[in-house]
């Protein structure tokens, strides 16, 4: 009950921060860049059709109550139009977006078995040269930017050793499988097309580790330094005075309260990953929605950005959420709202 | 008469005397243990050899940040130059251009250089914006902890924490216009509620503390107490912080300019270089990984750094 | 001769620190004989911890283990193989913490905890019925609401509760000998009595060896045999307990005695000037001299040897 209560309490934050977050967005759009009915229309556009699509679209109501406007448009699914693709944004976010979540899942997947992995396995050994090898491997994960591991390895791995395609998501001679969820990878499976799931998850490695490695890194060194500080702790010592064996020790007692800066930064880290796919998908021409979003901002496409923030904003939440509940549980100080 | 005063004089000096040595002995104790944390913090610094490796890439390209452009082999190259004729010369097979030259034939070692200044400057800009004020804000929060002013306060800074920073980053330059000017700005505007945070979570932890209290209970004023009593207590976090966040504004930084929404072309900055270098992989590939390399030597120095300073900083109690 | 159960012989122990390696224990000789119970008395900081962590071996990682013997029924403990002393800590040697507040996992139930101990120190226990095992302990040690403690998280806990849990832990499995590290330091005045008096039933009840560590004599007077006073890490005055008290030779356990709180005061109110040595440059000669009102030229320059003022009253003193 107390962890329902602590969830919800988390919950309502989150949504109040991403309605000030909306706030701030929206009249942020409004008022900086200057009159978007200006940068919707060409420049010899007739005034009398510029008062009508002004008054169409409320732009000559006070900005309060645009933003009431835009937002019930949001509850009912209408992020407005874009001024790149020329339809409604909710259809290119239903065009983009899952391409987007699924390289996402599959480098968080690569983070949370890395991290954990070599975290745990640099902090049983610490001094000795497998944790150096893991330490000089985080510290260069953690120094060079996603991008820049995305160049690397697309010219290591997918031109001068062709392991995997340069670019794109299918090989051209593949066809879409029917869609049924929108999620490629899920489709394929659906339609029985385990070439094209294979061919699409050859596609997606390579950016996924290069989205994957800094995060992977950061969490490695915390779950590392965690056992370093837990360690150092008395009630290690007395379990190991009461004779407790090593193994319990080390994978009970020890293991458990190193983990939570880890799991707390692995929530960090995939988020992260929202921003950093947004280079990641540029570099391999990934046909998801950082790279739509990309486009659209280069082109002040105000309705595509303002909804890009928010729905990154909703995602960021949920992961926090998600991470919150798990680190909870973990940790039943938190639970019950008391620290000693 | 005169006798007393005499006395009263001498008593007067005396007790002058003996303040006197009572204040020298003060400063010796004050002094010692001053140093003595210092001497602490610098053997924990530099027992690790990586923080002193950390400390020599970032004096190196703090160096070259301001002094590049005098040891350059070509400064022209910076800019707008062009030799066809010597377009794509493969890195390590010309002496003139050590790591080869670009689609226009500029000296790719001499643009990497030049880069070091627009990353640091980048760095200092955002830092010296958002430290301050985040401070400010974590403080005044921290102090008036429990209180509609700490929540008004933190719920604010919350909205800008509620997007990874490099999209808020992203969107709100988009919205701006694309240049450095702006990209800076953008990344200041999301980035000071982090020290915000990290102030109010050491000060809420401090001002319970009993020198806090007794600074109270004399009667100090709050913006004496909250900037000289608490806030000298949380420079070991906020150090690290600023150490590690130098490399993370430079990554933010130069990943604006590889989307093209930061400096632009031909400004020799590491990011658009990048970004500009990887249409021409992979046979040019010099044209974008030495860049991109500095930018990963910069960061690593950073961290490196950060590193050891958070050690230096770190209070661990022996046994007895 | 009574026979020994633990014998210390020229213990040499020290910590690394930033300053260089301390010599925090220096030639300290200690031995308890079965079914009795020795009393280490001195001031926090003289190494009675370390002392004890030597005995079962759960040193901090920076410790330095320089020379000397732990002898545990004629075996070195100091040459045991890391299976022989989980066994040695299983069915031989018992602690008690000092600060029960971050002696118990927080992350983990009571119950859980306790069980692992069970399971581990008794033997045969399969077919042990750990409910039954661990509210019968903790029945035994005057844990009101043993239910509520078994299904509780340490935090949960008062710190006088959990010292119990951790005494109840301590008496999982009959044991040879039982050291009780200063068991009342961390706990509030009112509970420190209750504590103690429970420590000295169990003692009396369980006939065990038992070394009971405390910064002021008062306090285990009532329960120990032999006292033994540490300065600065090696033993400097040894007495069966009235003898102690009705003629203490050492300035520094004469100190101690006219400086004792009453039974139920807080820390050590020190009588005696000054502070006690730094580790890492530890006074020559006898590490008390700076402190002592009588010291001589030769305090300075050796250590005094412990020699026999009278039957079973032992000094390592210079003055006669």
């Amino acid at each position: 009950m107390d962890m329902k209560k602590y969830i919800g309490k988390r919950l309502f934050w989150a949504i109040i921060s991403l309605f000030g977050l909306s706030l701030f967005i929206f009249y942020f759009g409004r008022i900086i860049p200057g009159d978007p009915i200006e940068m919707m229309v060409g420049p010899r556009t007739p005034d009398h059709v510029i008062e009508n699509l002004r008054q169409s679209l409320a732009l000559d109501r006070p900005l309060y109550i645009q933003y009431f406007i835009w937002l019930r448009n949001v509850f009912q699914g209408d992020l407005g139009f874009s001024i790149v693709t020329k339809r409604s944004v909710t259809t290119d976010v239903k065009t983009y977006l899952p391409r987007t979540l699924e390289l996402i899942t599959y480098a968080a997947a690569f983070q949370i078995v890395g991290s954990f992995l070599l975290g745990i396995f640099a902090g049983s050994n610490i001094n000795k040269w497998q944790d150096h090898v893991i330490r000089i491997f985080s510290y260069i994960g953690v120094s060079i930017p996603a991008f820049v591991f995305a160049i690397i390895f697309q010219l290591t791995f997918a031109y001068q050793l062709g392991w995997f395609p340069v670019t794109g998501a299918l090989t051209s001679g593949f066809a879409h499988p029917p869609e049924v969820t929108g999620f490629l990878g899920i489709d394929a499976l659906l339609a029985g097309q385990f070439k094209t799931f294979i061919n699409f998850v050859h596609h997606a490695t390579l950016p996924a580790i290069a989205l994957a490695i800094p995060g992977t890194a950061q969490v490695a060194r915390m779950i590392r330094s965690g056992m370093i500080t837990i360690k150092q702790k008395e009630y290690i010592s007395m379990a190991k005075g009461f004779g407790l064996p090593e193994r319990t020790i080390r994978f009970k007692y020890l293991l458990r309260p190193s983990i939570i800066p880890g799991v707390t930064v692995l929530g960090m880290q995939i988020a992260m990953m929202l921003g950093n796919a947004f280079l990641v998908e540029m570099v391999f021409r990934w046909p998801g929605f950082s790279r739509h979003a990309i486009n659209a901002m280069l082109h002040s496409d105000l309705n595509t950005i303002v909804a890009t923030v928010m729905i990154i904003g909703i995602m960021f939440a949920i992961i926090n959420l998600v991470v919150d509940t798990i680190v909870a549980y973990i940790d039943p100080r938190i639970r019950y709202g008391g620290r000693s | 008469m005169a006798d007393e005063d005499n006395e009263d004089k001498k008593i007067h000096e005396e007790g002058e005397e003996v303040e006197e040595k009572v204040e020298e002995i003060v400063e010796e104790r004050e002094e010692s243990p001053w140093k003595d944390a210092l001497k602490r913090r610098w053997y924990r610094f530099s027992s690790n050899p990586l923080s002193l490796v950390g400390l020599a890439i970032t004096i190196i390209t703090i160096f070259l940040a301001i002094f590049g452009e005098y040891i350059v082999p070509y400064p022209s190259h910076g800019g707008l130059y062009h030799n066809y004729d010597a377009k794509f010369i493969q890195p390590f097979t010309n002496w003139k251009y050590p790591l080869g030259t670009d689609s226009m034939g500029r000296d790719v070692l001499t643009r990497t250089i030049l880069g070091f200044r627009y990353s640091i400057r980048m760095a200092v800009v955002v830092l010296s914006l958002v430290v301050p004020s985040g401070v400010v804000v974590g403080l005044v929060a921290g102090y008036h902890k429990g209180t509609w002013i700490d929540t008004l306060l933190m719920r604010i800074s919350d909205i800008f924490i509620a997007v990874p920073p490099l999209v808020l980053a992203l969107s709100i330059t988009a919205m701006l216009e694309p240049e450095p000017f702006y990209a800076m700005m953008a990344v200041s505007l999301m980035w000071w509620p982090w020290y915000a945070r990290i102030t109010y979570n050491n000060v809420s932890s401090i001002s319970n503390e009993e020198f806090v209290r007794s600074a109270e209970i004399m009667g100090d004023s709050k913006i004496h107490i909250m900037f000289s009593e608490i806030l000298p207590n949380c420079t070991g976090p906020i150090l690290t912080k600023m150490t590690l966040d130098a490399g993370w504004v430079i990554i933010i930084g130069a990943s604006l300019s590889f989307v093209g929404l930061g400096a632009q072309p031909p400004t020799p900055d590491l990011g658009t270089m990048v970004s500009g270098g990887s249409d021409y992989l992979p046979h040019h590939w010099q044209v974008s990984i030495f860049p991109a390399m500095a930018i990963s030597f910069i960061i690593l120095g950073f961290n490196l750094l950060g590193d050891g300073i958070q050690d230096a900083f770190e209070e661990s109690g022996g046994g007895s | 001769m009574a026979e020994g159960l633990l014998e210390i012989k020229d213990l040499d122990v020290g910590y690394k620190t930033y300053r260089g390696v301390t010599s925090v224990l220096y030639n300290l000789n200690l031995k308890v004989n079965r079914n009795e119970t020795i009393g280490v008395i001195g001031e926090s900081g003289c190494g009675k911890t370390t002392t004890m962590k030597t005995i079962n071996q759960i040193l901090p990682d920076n410790a330095v283990i320089k020379s000397g013997e732990v002898n545990f029924k004629g075996k070195d403990i100091l040459n045991m193989t890391e299976k022989e002393l989980v066994k040695l800590r299983r069915r031989n040697v018992s602690m008690i913490p000092q600060d029960p507040t971050a002696s118990l996992n927080p992350l983990f139930k009571v119950k859980t905890q306790m069980k692992d101990v069970l399971k581990y120190s008794r033997q045969n226990s399969e077919d042990l019925d750990f409910k039954e095992e661990t509210i019968k302990l903790f029945n035994s040690v005057a844990l009101s609401d043993p239910e509520r403690v078994y299904d509780s998280y340490p935090f949960q806990l008062s710190g006088g509760m959990r010292q119990r849990v951790c005494i109840a832990m301590s008496l999982a499995a009959p044991k040879d000998l039982l050291i009780a590290d200063e068991p009342t330091t961390n706990l509030d005045v009112t509970i420190q009595d209750q504590v103690l008096r429970l420590i000295g039933e169990i003692l009396e009840e369980m006939n065990f060896s038992a070394i009971l560590v405390s910064q002021a004599l008062g306090l285990v007077k009532k329960f120990v045999d032999k006292i033994y006073v540490v300065y600065g890490g090696t033993v400097i005055e040894i007495a069966d307990t009235e003898k102690i008290f009705e003629n203490p030779i050492h300035p520094y356990t004469k100190g101690l005695i006219e400086s004792t709180p009453k039974l139920t005061g807080g820390g050590f109110s020190s009588g005696i000037a000054g502070q006690t040595p730094d580790y890492i440059d530890p006074p020559s000669g006898c590490r008390f001299h700076p402190r002592c009102p009588h010291h001589s030229e030769d305090c300075k320059t050796e250590k005094p040897k412990m020699r026999e003022f009278e039957k079973n009253h032992y000094v390592a003193c210079w003055r006669q």
